[in-house]
């Protein structure tokens, strides 16, 4: 099976990130691991990126960063969710149901075509 | 963990030095640091759970970017090349040790030639007692010139060792994370011994004269004692410079070392927060002679004008002085904007 391309799945880093931190906030590794286990190790999100994301979308003001003692207590960087954030979230997810609409049209396989909307 | 943090520094070591770029360090190596972790409370062994946490790292290219320091990526090249090659360990170990006989071989030349004089003094003496020959003036003579010659071999030799060296020296060129804790560590180390080597060699110098003063009080025979107290005076006051000159010759070239890395990049960044507190003002050139100086200016002037009851007042005045000095340097350093 071909491996996840970086080129498409970039464009929704920031979609997955916010989603996981749609209820509490939370920190790096704490969000990386979430993603691998969502996606069953399908994905699993590279520490550059990661950082990345969160410095430009705390810049863009969807995120905010706070510093806070774990229960170990070892001090950690939180990040927060901002209502603009939320807004972003949800524009994203419509951005993709129709992109997943649009592409979806186009995807055969073995011959057999797929209707918008159709199960497989 | 370690291969994990050096690993880090490594790729961080030629990005600039500023808040942004360090909390981009601190946020991935917290990551990398829980994703290890977790890997070794999976059952995973060290060496797997630091490729993984490695080959999941990612490319810097992409914090680069987002730090706004994509015009630092061409620099970077240029910034690599100024940073010249990396040393490795066994060079370092090798410079180390060669440098550290060459100092060894340096401080016994100058030992020689201090104590060469004894040569002349002490056979004078002797000639006066066995009826005043000249044959023992020269004898005295050539013991002078064999130590002196045997002091200038000495630093010759150790002249030809640094020149082998002298490419690490003048060449740029940078170490790595590890060698700087290596060396920064062996500094400190070194630095508590040898401060008290540096100390000693200073009470010898001035515990040179105590002979001379006793022996000299000493009425009979006193022509003889107060030869032996001259005597004892240089090859005391000899030890003592060799201690000093040691110590300092000993620790120069990890000190050296640990500033090749260059202070505009995070690389650098460690060396000097490791560092400077400890050096302190032996940085600069200036400071680093002072105390032989005035070794030398006190052995000077006692000797031209033999008032050794009052030119040990040299040392406290120069004690007080050193401290003004090195308050002074340090403030011009902080003016300097560093």
């Amino acid at each position: 099976m071909a491996g996840i391309s970086s080129d498409i799945i970039r464009g929704y880093n920031d979609t997955m990130i916010l989603y996981l931190l749609l209820d509490r906030p939370s920190y790096g590794y704490e969000i990386s691991r979430q993603i691998r286990l969502m996606t069953e190790e399908k994905y699993v999100i590279k520490e550059t990126t990661l950082y990345s994301a969160f410095t430009r979308m705390e810049r863009n003001g969807f995120i905010v960063s706070f510093t806070m003692e774990a229960e170990t207590g070892k001090r950690r960087t939180y990040y927060r969710i901002t209502e603009q954030g939320r807004a972003y979230y949800r524009e994203k997810c419509e951005e993709w149901e129709l992109t997943k609409d649009v592409v979806e049209r186009f995807i055969s396989v073995d011959g057999r075509r797929f209707l918008p909307g159709e199960s497989r | 963990m370690e291969t994990i943090r050096n690993y880090l520094e490594t790729m961080f070591r030629n990005m600039p030095n500023t808040p942004e770029v360090r909390r981009a360090k601190d946020e991935l190596g917290q990551m990398m640091e829980d994703k290890y972790s977790e890997l070794i409370a999976e059952g995973l062994s060290e060496n797997a759970a630091v490729g993984t946490v490695i080959s999941e790292f990612g490319n810097l290219d992409e914090i680069s970017e987002v730090l706004g320091i994509s015009h630092f990526l061409p620099a970077r090249v240029e910034n690599t090349q100024r940073a010249g090659r990396m040393l490795s360990m066994d060079e370092i170990r090798d410079y180390l040790h060669d440098d550290r006989k060459a100092g060894l071989i340096l401080s016994v030349g100058v030992f020689a030639c201090i104590v060469s004089v004894c040569g002349p003094i002490l056979m004078d003496t002797i000639g006066n007692y066995m009826g005043g020959s000249s044959f023992f003036d020269a004898v005295g003579v050539m013991i002078l010139f064999l130590l002196v010659m045997a002091g200038v071999a000495a630093f010759i030799i150790a002249g030809r060792m640094r020149a082998k060296w002298a490419h690490i020296r003048k060449e740029p060129c940078s170490i790595d994370y590890s060698t700087a804790q290596y060396l920064t560590e062996m500094v400190r180390t070194d630095e508590q011994r040898f401060s008290a080597v540096r100390i000693v060699g200073v009470l010898l110098c001035i515990a040179s004269i105590v002979p001379v003063i006793i022996l000299s009080n000493i009425s009979v025979l006193s022509r003889l004692f107060e030869t032996i107290g001259s005597c004892l005076l240089f090859v005391i006051a000899g030890i003592g410079v060799l201690l000093i000159i040691f110590s300092i010759q000993y620790q120069s070239a990890a000190k050296e070392l640990l500033r090749k890395n260059s202070g505009d990049t995070v690389g650098g960044n460690f060396t000097r927060t490791q560092t400077e507190i400890r050096e302190g003002a032996e940085k600069s050139g200036f400071l680093s002679v002072y105390w032989p100086t005035v070794t030398c200016v006190y052995l000077c002037v006692s000797f031209l004008t033999f008032e050794w009851g009052i030119t040990w007042l040299i040392w406290p005045i120069a004690g007080v002085l050193y401290r003004i000095l090195v308050l002074a340097v340090r403030r011009a350093r902080r003016n300097g904007g560093m």
